[in-house]
């Protein structure tokens, strides 16, 4: 019972977390969303097994007022670094990366690592 | 006259490096230099990863924006050294000398710190991720908006350094002097993993 409790907490969590991503492993499909709605995309370079990757997806995407911000300002999409290339045009030094990318393609800018939801927010707001 | 003029010169060139050059020459060459000398040295920027710089003395030396990631610093002194956004995942610093580092914005991730110590350092924003810090002396730093998660902090007395913001995330403080006021700062980030069980919560 306590198992089959647990399975469901973990899915909802993950589900909760995934939900948040409109594309996921497709950048040219983001592209063409972000064209579409006239919004820039915010995209996380991440993986399943980094742990500041899965504290963002579990504690920080999942606080109402984060999806809210991301959702109505942005093409939200993900890519892994295990199987999705990055743009050549996209840096990045360590994952978790979150580019603010303009729906031609540009680097706006980037945040990088595991962060607090103020401090996340503080700071796209601020290179939005 | 002219001799002493030229000695003078001589003493006031030499003191310039307080570092060994030809140590420092070593490093950039082989990526390795066990007890050297590289005192105050600007190793500013560089790849370093994979280094071995056990036993050497890196005090007040600039490591800001280097990679050390893998690195072996085991027995270092690093006392004051600019360690601003280094990378230092996987790094070995056991029984290494971190007192009064400019640590700001510093990754370690799953790092190995055993005998490590930390004393008034900064690493306001740092990345720690992954750590055991159980054997660990922290006194007196700054963790002001860093994050110390996925470790085991048991044990420690961290009365003294900033927890002021710090992600504690499936963090454990198993028989660790907190302030209540620390206590208080855990209990009211609503963070669940975050286990405070059984730590002290002092005046």
């Amino acid at each position: 019972m306590k198992k089959l409790l647990l399975m469901v907490i973990i899915f909802t969590t993950t589900t909760f977390a995934n939900n948040i991503f409109l594309v996921k492993h497709d950048y040219n499909k983001t592209l063409t969303k972000a064209k579409k709605l006239n919004k820039p995309i915010f995209l996380m370079y991440s993986t399943t097994t980094c742990p500041e990757c899965n504290y963002m997806k579990q504690v920080v995407f999942t606080q109402k007022r984060v999806k809210t911000f991301l959702k109505q300002n942005f093409v939200t999409a993900m890519l892994d670094i295990k199987r999705d290339k990055l743009p050549k045009e996209l840096k990045y030094i360590g994952i978790p990366t979150f580019f603010i990318i303009s729906k031609d393609g540009r680097e706006l800018g980037k945040l990088i690592g595991g962060m607090s939801a103020d401090k996340f927010l503080n700071a796209f707001k601020k290179d939005k | 006259m002219i001799y002493k003029f030229i000695f003078t010169i001589l003493i006031v060139a030499s003191s310039l490096y307080a570092f060994d050059k030809n140590d420092l020459n070593d490093l950039l060459k082989n990526k390795s230099c066990t007890n050297c000398d590289l005192k105050d040295a600007n190793l500013s920027g560089l790849d370093l990863r994979g280094s071995d710089l056990s036993e050497s003395d890196l005090s007040g030396a600039n490591l800001s924006n280097s990679n050390l990631e893998k690195s072996n610093l085991y027995g270092a002194n690093l006392d004051g050294a600019n360690l601003t956004n280094v990378n230092a995942r996987l790094a070995n610093f056991k029984q290494t000398n971190l007192s009064h580092i400019k640590g700001k914005g510093l990754v370690l991730k799953a790092s190995f710190l055993v005998g490590a110590k930390i004393v008034d350092a900064n690493l306001s924003q740092a990345r720690l991720w992954k750590l055991n810090l159980t054997k660990t002396v922290i006194k007196n730093s700054n963790f002001k908006e860093a994050a110390i998660a996925m470790s085991k902090l048991d044990g420690l007395d961290l009365r003294s350094s900033n927890l002021k913001n710090t992600i504690l995330w499936k963090s454990s403080f198993k028989n660790s002097k907190l302030t209540k006021t620390q206590c208080k700062d855990i209990m009211d980030s609503n963070d669940s993993t975050v286990d405070i069980k059984s730590a002290k919560c002092m005046p």
